[in-house]
């Protein structure tokens, strides 16, 4: 088959003359063979203008770099700030104690070790760390992680109980092991969550971009591969990974600050804002535990959220200290 | 997050040293500059360097800065152009292959190991990255940057030919890897042919 291999570029590129567009269609038409090689080329053509559409960008590590580069430091609205104020500060006292003394104990066990090791605990706050390898991992509370000051030149290796985020920087030939009891994941450069639960010891594996693997740890070689928006769950006590299609913006919401209910009955609201939120949110009256809400809440408070619900159900919240309860209207 | 001010407000904010508007400028465009830019440069680690690059000259101009044109234009622009310096220099110490008679030759002397990958964007982006350093550059430019052949000849300071001669290589061999390593796309249309002319 002979191809025009420069007049086929300047078609796609559309700068032929009207008699080389007749030239085409003829070459083209006169065998099937050259029409089928014309349509996988125009096909190729076309996708070489819109690759890596889906490649993972680092964001957070991206702003990082830049922040530290110009010296800026985002700041977060008064208001809010001055009421955590109190908890921030015995928080942060808690850590900074916890933390020394892991790195001390970590320090004095193992002087041998090359890198040294760090510990870090959240207390009543979530918190953002930066590795060396610029890979960002928001802890969520009462979370505690190990990893290394400087990360080897070959691989990655952090140690996690609780819960965190990671949003992990492309390095192909290091991959990114998370381990947990039990379980490890293994990564390239890709975002997901982690979640291990402290009765269970059950781990949750949310991925929101890129191909993470998990495995056991008794079983290294049979790893279950996991993409975005997709959800597994180790199961401690029978040792296996069971893989979910889809998984609930709620379980997120502590990274995210995003609710979304739909159709949820009160009775679990009240449940998912209990445990995100500091108060307590409870039903006295139990006919209302069944009341259902389709709502989503962005970056809000809980005092607008409770709001929220009190107008659209109609219906009545009562603060007493940490303790919100709602009621019907008398 | 999803929506921006209007540019007005925000060049306003950045002179008023609003680090929390340019961080959610940042937000708002940077993944999609470091995708354009990768699609230029080929290379995740330059195009990251460069976009952060534009960034940082942003902040630190934001006093005299004057934008006619709107934010996202100006980013983008700012992002290409710094992707054809980039390439500038390296374009220089460049021996084109002008004579496409050369490319058999060429390819035969560089064995491929047999890969096959599982969807066409991965295959293409492999062979993209295959392709001599210039003829790269030439290529990606040509589809990504939306300047034409002559305006990608002047800013290379090259001629227009070479352009042309450079695409039709590059076209040429991204088929030859394809039909090396990536058999599915092929046999697909086989198929095709097969039921085309079977009804």
């Amino acid at each position: 088959m002979h191809v025009d291999w420069a007049l086929l570029v300047k078609y796609f590129q559309e700068r032929c003359s009207e008699e080389e567009l007749i030239r085409i269609n003829q070459w083209k038409n006169s065998n099937p063979e050259h029409q089928r090689f014309f349509e996988e080329m125009n096909e190729v053509w076309q996708k070489t203008g819109e690759l890596h559409s889906e490649h993972f960008v680092n964001k957070e590590a991206g702003w990082k770099k830049l922040s530290d580069k110009l010296s800026l430091e985002t700041v977060s609205s008064s208001g809010r700030k001055l009421r955590i104020s109190y908890f921030m500060r015995w928080a942060a006292v808690f850590v900074l104690l916890v933390s020394l003394t892991f790195v001390a104990r970590n320090l004095f066990t193992k002087p041998q070790n090359k890198s040294s090791l760090l510990s870090i605990i959240t207390g009543n706050e979530k918190r953002d760390i930066v590795m060396s390898d610029s890979s960002v991992v928001t802890l969520n509370k009462y979370s505690h992680i190990e990893y290394p000051k400087d990360f080897d030149a070959t691989s990655r290796t952090v140690n996690l109980k609780g819960t965190a985020f990671f949003s992990v920087t492309h390095y192909p030939e290091r991959p990114f092991i998370v381990t947990m009891l039990g379980c490890a994941v293994k990564v390239m450069g890709t975002s997901f969550y982690l979640n291990s639960d402290s009765v269970s010891h059950n781990v949750t594996l949310i991925v929101t971009s890129g191909k993470v693997r998990f495995y056991s740890v008794s079983k290294k070689d049979s790893f279950v591969e996991v993409v975005k928006d997709e959800k597994a769950v180790y199961e401690a006590d029978k040792g296996i990974i069971v893989k979910e299609n889809r998984f609930e913006q709620n379980e997120i919401v502590w990274k995210t600050g995003n609710f979304m209910f739909e159709e949820e009955t009160l009775q679990r609201v009240c449940h998912i804002l209990s445990s995100y939120y500091s108060e307590n949110v409870t039903i006295a009256d139990s006919s209302l535990r069944e009341f259902r809400i389709t709502a989503s809440f962005q970056d809000q408070g809980l005092t607008k959220i409770i709001e929220a619900i009190e107008t659209t159900l109609d219906i009545k919240a009562t603060k007493e200290g940490r303790n919100i309860v709602l009621s019907l209207k008398k | 997050m999803d929506k921006l001010p209007p540019d007005k407000f925000i060049l306003d904010s950045l002179r008023k040293n609003d680090v929390n508007v340019f961080k959610q400028l940042f937000d708002f465009y940077y993944s999609g500059l470091v995708r354009y830019a990768i699609r230029l440069v080929n290379k995740p680690e330059v195009a990251e360097e460069i976009v952060l690059d534009v960034f940082e000259r942003l902040w630190s101009r934001r006093e005299e800065l004057q934008i006619t044109v709107s934010f996202s234009s100006y980013l983008y622009s700012s992002v290409r152009y710094r992707c054809i310096n980039y390439f500038k220099s390296k374009i220089q110490s460049f021996v084109f292959e002008d004579d496409i008679l050369t490319l058999d030759q060429v390819s035969e002397s560089t064995p491929h190991e047999e890969l096959v990958y599982k969807d066409l964007e991965e295959a293409l982006i492999n062979s993209i990255s295959e392709l001599p350093e210039q003829c790269r550059i030439i290529f990606n430019l040509s589809r990504n940057s939306g300047l034409s052949n002559a305006e990608i000849a002047k800013e290379l300071g090259l001629a227009p030919k070479t352009i042309e001669n450079q695409m039709t290589i590059a076209l040429r061999k991204i088929r030859e890897f394809l039909q090396k390593n990536w058999y599915v796309l092929f046999s697909i249309s086989l198929w095709g042919y097969f039921i085309f002319h079977l009804t």
